[in-house]
């Protein structure tokens, strides 16, 4: 393993978390959790990120945009998406990606995802229970250049702030995603210059990782294990939510298979194969306990099964706004579930709900999660 | 100097022009909305260097191509300089050069001697935009972004090269992207072509007498106009309209204009008029000044060229924050129609009380149904407005009755064929039709109003509903009666049966349910016991009203035999009269 290589990924990946949460001005409205910040090589495989439960949405969007770019990219341009069927999570997370000119020929990227506080829809924060579309969530943003070779497209910044109740928030945490980017660019870029062989060196660790985790994988009994979460209570229909899962060793991959899972929930209790591949990964490594990183390396270490019409592999339209706390502690529900039907040891980590200062407003049934209060009135 | 037909010919240039924009987008769009409907208005704008003036429209909606100009002004304010050829700029947001989210303005800039001179311009009413109810009009709404995606003054092409990935950021956010990517192309289409067309025009005549011209025929509008007014009674007018209810609990929402004639000056003043509303009937700037011009053009003489010639010589004030002029972030959806139509009716029965032979209904007393759904047939999501409930309004004036479906100010609209509509979405018609005895009596009476019975078929449709007109018909003018309140009714005919009284959202209307929605008609014009007994009879004959009614509202005795009785109607007006 080159310390070098990895130093300076690791260096990047330590300068731009601090310096989003230094700078963005909407922390004290939503959850610094979903902060995630991320590098791939120039095939688009993510080499590095810092929050292993936004790996497969983060890998997933960079390839969403290279493939809509294609050629059309270039140094100092900065995409944004907040698209949930664009790789993304849900409208309140928006994801910027910049590309590093390699010498030589070639690109690497360097992606981060932050929580905006509002983007429209019905309800303030996006947060809205009823919502059976995801356009009753917010405005979907699907890739678009907010930068161009460095020039700021004022007007993309304009119609992306304009579609906000907390538009001066919403221009300063964009203004920080841009200003991270950059600042990682050239970062970067330094760090090419002084180690051209920085990416090819690279996969020589992605490889390591991958062989680790693989014969930890061994460790896993040859049965399959299932497992299912508690009931999910969502507002609207007639019936609560199940993850089920398989987990089941295939040579030296390990599938995760959530058939039988329930059908698209009516409301926002839905997630995107993306979020719903990264949380089940983050939940494995987790419960290993190791530190692993997270890079394809990690990923390319699991096959995952996710049934199109469930609630766990939205399709557009649904809305997906609650993702990253429902389904994902159901999820994680199964899969800890399934574990302790092995004789692994392993630990349970569970995602925090944020404490929002807004309140939800859900059915009013006995069992429900929101408020009975509308805070649209 | 520019002599008069050289300027003629330029400004008939223009129109045509505007005209063949029209055409352009009626045979290429996709959405009936457009190629059935004609929910689109084509104009050409005019930069002087310091503002804005409309000088070329076809058969438009007025409350379109009226609140363009802020379109164009907001555009030149957002780039300033940084507008070039083969830029086509959009909006569609209310508070920034726009009316409501539904309707999408695209521009494009012609420049002469490297400055942008003209700019041909379509405004169009897409079918759906986004937010959390398919159309946009959201009666839950309370603030505008509970109503649709917001779009600033924004480039989609930047000389002459499509911004793809703004573009599709805009289709993402529609619930029909293929639908809207074929009605933009319409509006990008028609814009080129008058881009060619206008530098034909400079080519043939040169860029100055263009200009030239066009000032020409903006100061003679403005001529005509004041002529006009002058012959107006001097004085201050007041009167007011109130509508309804806004959707959120508020009630007879009172709009007041104050029209102040004085030599050949004319201002109208909305102060008084009640304060916005958390419903989304709120009324942005462009959209008011639209309904007091769309009022005013309803009662010039037909010769007067219509351009800002005339505009620039009205002085609109609206206070701030008032359902005539709200503040951001105040909903709007329904202005276009509601509170808009009571902007125009204020207007008009304030005119009224200065020129009451001139006068009459200018409003709609809109009743709203969206309708969505997916129709099995076309694997396909449908959106679309029911044009069939909005039927009729138009009010009678002097010398004319009230004809057709919605008055002149709306007449731009063509009604979808029922055919058209089965067609293309999951709808079977029962009735399509006038209703005998419901016009509002006058001299000159208004239209009868106006049945429909639609049933869902094969397919569950989703219904939004928003009805007004009940509570405050449209009103009669200068002695003529008010028009007949409107209804709506849900699952008709079955133990389902349920009447809307204002609004609802998210309804599902499923196959065999069927909607029952009753119109009213325009106003009177004019004392109805004026009425040629002869006309009475027509109406008689043609069943529009009954015997019994000619006798009641007319006074007007028409035997079995369908003969008028001279003597007995002699008899019954001088009855009537004392």
């Amino acid at each position: 393993m080159s310390s070098n290589n990895s130093l300076i990924i690791s260096d990047l990946l330590q300068f731009m978390r601090p310096n989003l949460l230094k700078s963005i001005g909407s922390l004290a409205l939503i959850d610094s959790q979903q902060i995630a910040c991320g590098v791939t090589d120039p095939e688009g495989r993510l080499i590095a990120c810092d929050n292993l439960t936004r790996n497969g949405n983060l890998q997933d969007t960079c390839e969403i945009i290279r493939e809509y770019f294609g050629e059309n990219m270039h140094g100092g341009d900065i995409v944004i998406t907040n698209d949930p069927y664009s790789g993304g999570t849900r409208i309140q997370d928006l994801i910027g990606l910049t590309p590093v000119e390699i010498p030589g020929g070639g690109m690497a990227y360097i992606l981060a995802s932050l929580p905006l506080p509002d983007l429209g829809g019905m309800a303030l924060g996006g947060n809205y229970p009823k919502a059976q579309e995801i356009w009753a969530e917010g405005v979907r943003v699907t890739p678009v250049k907010m930068c161009r070779r460095g020039l700021l497209q004022a007007d993309a910044l304009t119609m992306l702030t304009l579609n906000s109740r907390l538009p001066h928030l919403v221009e300063n945490d964009a203004g920080s995603l841009r200003s991270t980017l950059e600042e990682s660019a050239l970062r970067l870029a330094e760090g090419l210059k002084k180690f051209p062989g920085l990416f090819s060196e690279f996969q020589k660790e992605i490889k390591l990782k991958r062989n680790y985790l693989q014969e930890r994988i061994q460790d896993f009994p040859q049965e399959t294990l299932l497992g299912t979460s508690e009931s999910i209570h969502q507002c609207l229909g007639d019936f609560d939510l199940l993850v089920k899962v398989k987990l089941s060793k295939k040579n030296k991959t390990l599938e995760l298979d959530f058939t039988g899972s329930s059908v698209q929930s009516l409301g926002f209790i839905n997630s995107t194969a993306s979020t719903t591949s990264s949380v089940a990964i983050s939940g494995i490594v987790h419960a290993l306990g190791i530190d692993i990183g997270s890079t394809s390396g990690v990923t390319d270490c699991f096959e995952i099964i996710i049934p199109e019409n469930s609630f766990l592999n939205a399709q557009l339209p649904v809305s997906v706004g609650w993702s990253v706390y429902q389904p994902t502690i159901g999820i994680l529900q199964a899969i800890y579930s399934a574990l302790g039907k092995s004789n692994l040891q392993y630990e349970e980590v569970f995602p925090k709900p944020p404490e929002l200062p807004f309140r939800i407003k859900g059915c009013g049934e006995s069992d429900c999660t929101f408020s009975s209060e509308d805070p649209t009135k | 100097m520019i002599d008069p037909i050289t300027s003629q010919v330029i400004k008939d240039s223009l129109e045509a022009i505007s005209e063949e924009m029209s055409k352009t987008v009626e045979r290429t769009a996709v959405h009936p909305l457009f190629n059935e409907v004609h929910d689109y208005s084509t104009g050409v704008f005019f930069y002087s260097g310091s503002d804005v003036r409309l000088v070329a429209r076809a058969t438009a909606i007025p409350v379109h191509i009226f609140a363009s100009i802020l379109s164009v002004e907001a555009m030149l304010d957002e780039f300033q300089d940084d507008i070039h050829e083969g830029d086509v700029v959009m909006l569609n947001d209310p508070y920034y050069g726009g009316t409501h989210h539904a309707d999408w303005t695209v521009m494009k800039p012609v420049f002469f001697e490297g400055k942008p001179v003209l700019f041909p311009s379509v405004r169009a009413h897409m079918a759906d935009f986004g937010g959390p109810v398919p159309g946009g009009y959201n009666p839950e709404a309370r603030d505008i972004w509970q109503e649709a995606l917001r779009i600033p003054p924004i480039k989609v092409y930047e000389k002459g090269k499509p911004r793809q990935d703004v573009l599709d950021w805009i289709l993402a956010n529609t619930r029909i992207p293929q639908v809207l990517r074929g009605d933009l192309a319409a509006m990008f289409g028609a814009c080129n072509l008058a881009e060619r067309r206008v530098l034909e025009l400079f080519a043939k005549y040169g860029g100055e007498t263009v200009n030239e011209s066009i000032e020409y025929t903006l100061d003679y509008a403005e001529k005509r106009f004041r002529a006009e007014v002058s012959r107006w009674p001097d004085g201050e007018y007041t009167a007011s309209s109130i509508l309804d209810h806004d959707s959120q609990g508020n009630y007879d929402i009172e709009v007041r204009a104050t029209v102040n004639i004085s030599g050949d000056d004319l201002s109208v003043d909305f102060a008084g008029t009640s304060p916005e509303t958390p419903g989304f009937v709120n009324s942005p700037f462009g959209n008011t000044a639209s309904w007091v011009y769309t009022a005013l053009c309803s009662v010039l003489p037909d010769d007067i060229p219509i351009n800002s010639g005339v505009f620039r010589s009205v002085k609109i004030t609206a206070p701030e924050s008032s359902v005539v002029n709200p503040l951001p972030p105040a909903p709007c959806m329904f202005s276009t129609v509601v509170i808009g139509g009571d902007i125009g009716t204020a207007t008009m029965k304030a005119l009224e009380k200065a020129i009451p032979d001139k006068v009459g209904t200018v409003s709609l007393n809109y009743c709203l149904c969206t309708t969505y759904g997916h129709d099995s047939r076309y694997g396909e999501m449908f959106v679309t407005i029911e044009y069939g409930n909005t039927l009729v309004a138009a009010g009678g004036t002097e010398g004319e009755d009230g004809w057709g479906g919605w008055p002149a100010p709306m007449c731009g609209l063509i009604y979808s064929t029922v055919e058209m509509m089965e067609i293309q979405f999951p709808f079977f018609y029962h009735e399509y039709e006038y209703v005998k005895d419901t016009a509002a009596a006058g001299q000159w009476r208004g239209v009868p109003g106006f049945s429909m019975k639609r049933e869902s078929v094969r397919d569950t449709s989703m219904i939004n509903v928003a009805l007004t007109g009940v509570r405050n018909s449209s009103p009669g003018f200068s002695g003529g009666h008010n028009g007949a309140s409107s209804r709506y009714i849900l699952n008709w005919g079955s133990p389902d049966q349920v009447e809307v009284l204002e609004s609802a959202a998210n309804t599902p209307s499923p196959p065999g349910s069927i909607i029952a929605t009753f119109k009213g008609g325009g106003g009177g014009w004019g004392d109805p016991l004026k009425r040629d007994p002869n006309q009475v009879l027509e109406d008689v004959l043609d069943d529009f009203i009954s015997r019994e009614n000619a006798e009641r509202d007319y006074g007007v005795v028409i035997d079995r035999d369908l003969t008028i009785d001279i003597d007995a109607t002699r008899e019954r007006r001088d009855q009537k009269e004392s």
